[in-house]
């Protein structure tokens, strides 16, 4: 997102990253298209709307594009909440929808004095556009580090009641339960650790006979998570950098791009993992620098029907330069600048599963809490023994296939034989992205 | 875990601690202490905090981050499952994959949905036997299970990569297992196979060999219960000849209702057999000769003969006992009888038989020997001049008289049909779709042509035959099609899918370019 005065209009990816989940934004993008806006308008850096919901009044959404901050009067824990983000997104749209105002609405006007009264980072209308104040800055940067820091104390005091109570409790907790914690995890600005634990039931649910085993082994990570926050005073920048990932502290792609290690390849286009909730799409694309031998991966955010940013072919040799974010391997990257497709490829980096499994284990040694591994594997065959869905080295190890994956045309596509195979791991099961079968790449 | 590790849990002290974490975890540390710390120096911990769960927590962090990277694989199965039969056949080209995967997709709105291009092009590549690529196997086998339409071409295009990629999903049952090309090796199989795959082992042996299969049928007939015995005689309606008459002929003192049914309603479709010259001269009996041209005395006695030759008295509502003899009689008499006996050609029989049904009584929608005359046409068509078929559907249209024509000869009726004016009614999409295509460029024009003309008169009616044009018309009528929808300025909706149909032609102009019959 680009630094945002007002009156600068803003694209609908800068909206959408605002969103504290995907379900928001999709939830958002519905509302944007509803005929339940009345008397929205701007003024200035005020945007203003009044949205019919499910209560009688119509809730009252106010926003001013300088922090941005927003207000809304629904009951929503979420912030923004998706009435604000629709608002956003109608305006940003540009279609005339937010007339210009010369005054804000009453409701607006009167949210921007009450906020120029309080004492905390106010912030008015009436502020003139100016370049970023530092002071203000690093304001905000200490509040927002004090709301984080109160979310942790807060965080740290419901994992010890879970595991004071036994996890055979929690597990019977309904989905609620977590959904509650998660949202306060949003309200201390702490949207991926929320996800994590919105993510607890599903995960409960999947792993069977193993909940507990991965239930401790989650909370457990979670803690981590407190430990190093009330650490991070003395943390390396590497592991601050993955903490701030856990948490869900986002990083500002110009920050990236200024900072970032840059690294100039031929990367090799070796996985793609889409994923699609409600009505945001996101993409993981994989690389392998040809000369480097280094692993990236580019996240990409759309709206539904858009196109994404990076919509690379699989198989393709692309010449770029990417900047990487802090942290450890592997790491997230974004191409820099021009790229172009000088071939294609239909090889995969593949090793056996034991050299892939060390791999694995020196990442999580600079990284405990990343859970997510490019894994490529060379010869493994699909099968399934006693229900259990397995990729094996004919004769030697063998790696469970995540619930969800495409099973069928992964063993479809090898017959039985050996395949080359790229996947993500999570430590616990394989999702296959990739196969090599009969020399041929295809995405799964 | 889910997979077994390599080494034994009890032997690592990494293993036997968290065991012991996760049971005080479980009853929560309110109700049990956590085990003896590792005393490793942790770099993270509580701050000399005494609190058991801060403890535990602790411990559990770092030990199953040790575990998780410490993570060995299980073992393989020592058994692998066979692998597929490897596929010889050429692969099909880029374009007809590629125009595959569209109309799979979904993405481009065609009237008949996925299924009518799917099936389309399937069959096209089932006469050319290709391969396609593995990856869409899965696809196709899905398609086929909630389209059993297909299942045939299907069963062909698969090839032995889809057959043994069915064994992996209780819905694909129907592509799994060898087909039976292999007669030698189905033949002694057919008297032990479940129940539900005899008609078909008997079937492909039927169609490589009819003698053969009768032979087989024989060969258990005595044997098999009574419901086999009749799902497998019906089988003989494969290459039915008058070879096959003996044995039906037999069949007629079956003890199974059900088995004699089976044989009369075969018999009646070979007006050589013994039973059609029986019928014949039963109604020989009844003509009375100097009251009218057509006219026939009563059936007073139903003998058991008679029962044998499966008459009834189980007439139809509205329909008097004796009249529906009358019309199991003439149904069952060659169609040779009328012109050799009586000296009328087929246009007069049918005029007379249709006049007949006008004197009589108004509660019967048709004369019993107009709907006799309907029966025995339709199942001695494939023995009988084709005047017969032509003389009725001038009479009474109906889409399984068009389907019992060859090819060229359905266009040309539906043509003089189309051309002596006929009202819009849904149905009338059914006449279209018994006459196989790609139609010929004048049916192909005159069905369009109506539509164009009737305009939002046959709205109804074009909505069942849009499916049917899409599957039916020649591709080369797309010109046609195009300036059809171009025309319709004020009629959005009517555009729209008529544009869908212009896809659709476009399609299959591609796949029979792809797979040059």
């Amino acid at each position: 997102m680009t630094e945002v005065m007002g009156g600068t209009r803003w694209t609908v990816d800068d909206v959408l990253k605002l969103a504290p989940d995907g379900s928001s934004a999709g939830a958002a993008r519905r509302l944007s298209l509803s005929p339940v806006w009345s008397q929205a308008g701007s003024s200035g850096s005020l945007l203003w709307g009044k949205c019919q919901g499910s209560a009688r009044e119509p809730y009252q959404v106010t926003i001013d594009l300088n922090e941005p901050s927003f207000r809304c009067t629904c009951p929503s824990r979420k912030h923004p909440c998706k009435h604000g983000l629709a608002l956003l997104l109608l305006w940003a749209e540009g279609d005339g929808s937010v007339a210009e105002e010369a005054r804000p609405a009453d409701f607006a006007a009167e949210w921007v004095q009450r906020l120029a009264a309080g004492p905390p980072g106010a912030a008015g209308a009436a502020r003139e556009a100016a370049p970023p104040d530092p002071e203000a800055q690093a304001k905000r940067l200490a509040q927002r580090i004090e709301t984080m820091s109160a979310g942790i104390d807060e965080f740290e005091r419901w994992l010890f009641d879970l595991v004071r109570l036994g996890l055979a409790t929690a597990r019977h907790q309904p989905f609620a339960f977590w959904d509650a914690a998660a949202a306060r995890l949003v309200d201390a600005q702490m949207p991926g650790l929320a996800e994590r634990v919105r993510a607890i039931p599903g995960l409960i649910h999947a792993a069977a006979g193993d909940w507990a085993d991965r239930l401790l082994a989650e909370l457990a990570r979670g803690y981590l998570a407190v430990s190093a926050w009330r650490r991070r005073d003395v943390l390396p920048d590497d592991v601050l950098a993955d903490l701030r990932v856990v948490l869900g502290w986002s990083r500002r792609v110009d920050e990236v791009l200024d900072r970032g290690e840059r690294v100039t390849d031929r990367w090799a286009v070796v996985g793609l993992a889409r994923e699609e909730d409600d009505r945001l799409q996101s993409q993981r694309t994989w690389l392998f620098g040809q000369t480097t031998g280094r692993v990236a991966m580019i996240l990409d955010f759309a709206a539904a029907g858009a196109s994404l940013a990076v919509a690379e072919v699989l198989g393709s040799l692309v010449e770029a330069e990417v900047a990487l974010y802090p942290g450890s391997e592997p790491r997230r990257a974004l191409f820099t600048g021009d790229r172009s497709v000088v071939g294609s490829t239909n090889e995969l980096p593949a090793a056996d599963v034991g050299a892939g499994l060390d791999q694995v284990a020196t990442w999580l040694a600079a990284n405990p809490f990343a859970d997510r591994f490019p894994l490529a594997l060379a010869g493994v065959v699909p099968v399934v023994d006693a229900s259990r869905r397995l990729v094996v080295e004919p004769g030697g190890a063998a790696l469970p296939l995540a619930a969800g994956s495409d099973w069928l045309t992964l063993l479809a596509l090898s017959g039985a034989e050996p395949v080359d195979l790229f996947a993500e791991w999570n430590g616990f099961v394989l999702t296959p992205l990739s196969v090599r079968a009969e020399g041929v790449l295809v995405s799964l | 875990m889910t997979a077994p590790a390599k080494v034994p849990h009890s032997t690592t002290p990494a293993e036997t601690t968290w065991e012991g974490l996760l049971s005080t975890a479980l009853v929560g540390t309110a109700r049990r202490p956590p085990p003896p710390s590792l005393a490793l120096d942790f770099a993270v911990g509580p701050d000399a905090s005494e609190d058991a769960a801060a403890l535990l927590l602790t411990e559990a962090a770092v030990l199953s981050a040790y575990r998780r990277a410490g993570r060995l694989p299980g073992e393989a199965p020592r058994n692998l499952p066979a692998p597929a039969v490897p596929d010889d056949r050429p692969s099909c080209s880029t374009t007809a994959v590629e125009v595959l995967e569209l109309s799979l997709s979904g993405q481009v709105p065609i009237p008949g949905g996925v299924a009518l291009l799917a099936g389309q092009w399937l069959e096209a590549a089932a006469r050319v036997d290709c391969r396609i690529p593995a990856r869409l196997l899965p696809r196709l086998l899905e398609l086929g299970s909630i389209n059993p339409g297909l299942q045939a071409a299907l069963r062909t295009v698969v090839g032995s990569r889809g057959r043994w990629l069915a064994g992996f999903h209780d819905r694909w049952g129907w592509a799994g297992g060898e087909p039976v090309e292999d007669l030698e090796a189905a033949t002694p199989r057919f008297p032990v196979a479940p129940r539900a795959e005899r008609p078909a082992i008997l079937e492909a042996v039927r169609r490589a060999d009819t003698t053969r299969g009768r032979d087989l049928l024989a060969s258990t007939w005595t044997s098999d219960p009574a419901a086999e015995r009749a799902a497998l005689l019906a089988v003989l309606a494969v290459e039915l000849s008058d070879g096959d008459e003996p044995f039906l002929e037999a069949a007629l003192d079956d003890r199974s209702a059900g088995v004699r049914q089976v044989a009369v309603d075969l018999l009646a479709r070979l007006p050589a057999s013994r039973r059609a010259a029986r019928m014949a001269e039963r109604l020989r009996a009844l003509v009375r000769r100097g009251d009218g041209p057509l006219s026939f005395a009563p059936l007073e006695e139903l003998d058991a003969p008679g029962r044998r030759d499966g008459i009834n008295d189980a007439a139809p509502a509205g329909i008097g006992v004796l009249a529906w003899r009358l019309t199991q009689l003439v149904a069952g008499t060659p169609l040779s009888f009328w012109p050799d006996e009586l000296g009328l050609a087929p246009a007069e029989t049918v005029e007379l038989a249709a006049a007949d049904g006008a004197r009589a009584r108004s509660s019967v929608p048709r004369s019993p020997l107009l709907l006799g005359l309907e029966s025995a046409i339709l199942a001695q068509s494939h023995r009988a001049d084709t005047a017969w078929a032509v003389a009725l559907f001038a009479h009474r249209p109906s889409a399984a008289l068009i389907a019992t024509m060859p090819p060229g000869l359905a266009a040309e009726q539906l043509i003089g049909l189309l051309g002596r004016g006929l009202s819009p009614a849904p149905p009338v999409a059914e006449l279209f779709a018994a006459c196989p295509g790609p139609w010929p460029e004048p049916l192909g024009r005159a069905v369009l042509d109506r539509y164009r003309q009737l305009g939002v008169k046959a709205t109804l009616e074009l909505q069942a035959a849009l499916p049917v044009l899409a599957a039916r018309l020649d591709p080369s009528a797309l010109p046609l099609v195009e300036t059809w929808g171009i025309a319709l300025t004020d009629d959005q909706g009517l555009r729209r899918r008529v544009q869908t149909l212009g896809h659709a032609l476009s399609l299959r102009a591609v796949i029979q370019r792809e797979f040059p019959s």
